[in-house]
């Protein structure tokens, strides 16, 4: 079975932390989450933790920028460069 | 609508600490105190504490709610309050309580940091027959931290990136310099460090055998564990975390639920 992919994970994650009256699926990959989703500063800090507990990753002070809390994508590319800066290390 | 609420003020310290006492609908067979939490967390709680007394009353638990100094209504400044004034409080709607409920078993119920307090004043007031915990601060100086990190995603999200990190503001407070707004709320240098040194541990031999922790939405496994080793019961309830969920307003039926599955089950487990 294909793993899944992250984009999708984050999406989950979104829908369950933040109680989103909405499926998974109905998010795409671009939908902008302040804008489309109404994620505010309270519900960003939930994504935080719930990426950092679902993906193992640990998030500095200095990282955080905006850019990469635009999208499911974006997080998602944010989530892989952590990844991968965790794995490499 | 209840039309039994009664408001007063509790006299702490010199200061008026406004409450609202609930009657149970008959005789009451217990009697609760309950602490809210600190800053915004307070006000998007605070349906949720009015809905679960009036259930409790049609439960025959009586309540007495009230807003620490320098909250609500409450006279005081928020900035020169300190969890050593805070207990104080506790203790004086505590006396006041046992003076409308001469007869009846007497409990504690906090939420979040008041939640903590309420652990920390079963040293001081007694006897507490049980003692309600709905999510608590387990360890001061981690939610300290927890909560200067939400700070920076606020910063973030305004800004587009944090400006600063939590070691140098922790390092400013330690140092007693300036205080940090928490939702507006100023943190001082004397209340980060009274916040920090908290530690639900440490109140472990002052509690009552009734002591039951709540989480909701989802379970901790820090507060699992935690519970674990204090031999304390542990639930969960079906809600959105109701301190931070401003969008969130919980009615009559989630004040049953919380009266049920989240105050009643702990009062009785004797």
């Amino acid at each position: 079975m294909a793993a899944e992919r992250i984009e999708d994970t984050i999406k989950k994650m979104m829908v369950e932390r933040l109680f989103l009256k909405m499926k998974p699926e109905d998010i795409g990959d671009d939908t902008l989450l302040m804008e489309d989703l109404g994620v505010d500063s309270v519900s960003v800090f939930e994504i935080v933790v719930g990426l950092e507990e679902v993906f193992g990753v640990t998030f500095e002070d200095d990282e955080f920028d905006i850019q990469n809390f635009r999208t499911p994508r974006s997080v998602a590319d944010y989530v892989r460069r952590k990844l991968a800066s965790r794995d490499g290390a | 609508m209840s039309l039994s609420d009664e408001v007063f003020f509790v006299l702490s310290g010199g200061l008026k600490l406004l409450a609202v006492f609930q009657p149970a609908n008959d005789r009451a067979r217990f009697g609760i105190l309950m602490v809210h939490p600190f800053g915004e967390e307070k006000k998007c709680a605070h349906r949720a504490f009015v809905e679960t007394a009036r259930a409790l009353a049609r439960h025959g638990v009586a309540s007495l709610r009230f807003d620490l100094r320098g909250c609500g209504d409450s006279e005081g400044d928020f900035g020169e309050a300190t969890v050593r004034s805070w207990i104080e409080d506790v203790r004086a709607a505590w006396g006041v309580l046992r003076e409308r409920l001469p007869d009846a078993p007497l409990g504690l119920l906090g939420l979040r940091l008041g939640a903590t307090l309420a652990s920390r004043a079963c040293r001081d007031v007694g006897p507490v027959r049980a003692l309600v915990m709905w999510q608590p601060i387990v360890e001061g100086r981690a939610e300290i931290s927890g909560e200067l990190r939400r700070l920076l995603v606020q910063e973030m999200v305004s800004r587009g990136r944090a400006g600063r990190r939590r070691d140098e503001i922790q390092s400013r407070l330690e140092r007693g310099e300036g205080t940090v707004a928490l939702d507006g709320y100023p943190l001082t240098p004397a209340m980060y460090r009274d916040i920090c040194a908290m530690r639900l541990s440490d109140d472990v031999p002052a509690w009552p055998a009734c002591a039951g922790i709540v989480q909701f939405g989802r379970s901790s496994p820090r507060i699992e564990a935690f519970a674990r080793e204090a031999r304390c019961r542990l639930g969960i309830v079906a809600l959105p975390p109701i301190w931070v969920r401003s969008d969130f307003i919980p009615g009559p039926s989630a004040g049953d639920l919380l009266a049920r599955e989240a105050v009643l089950p702990f009062l009785d487990a004797e």
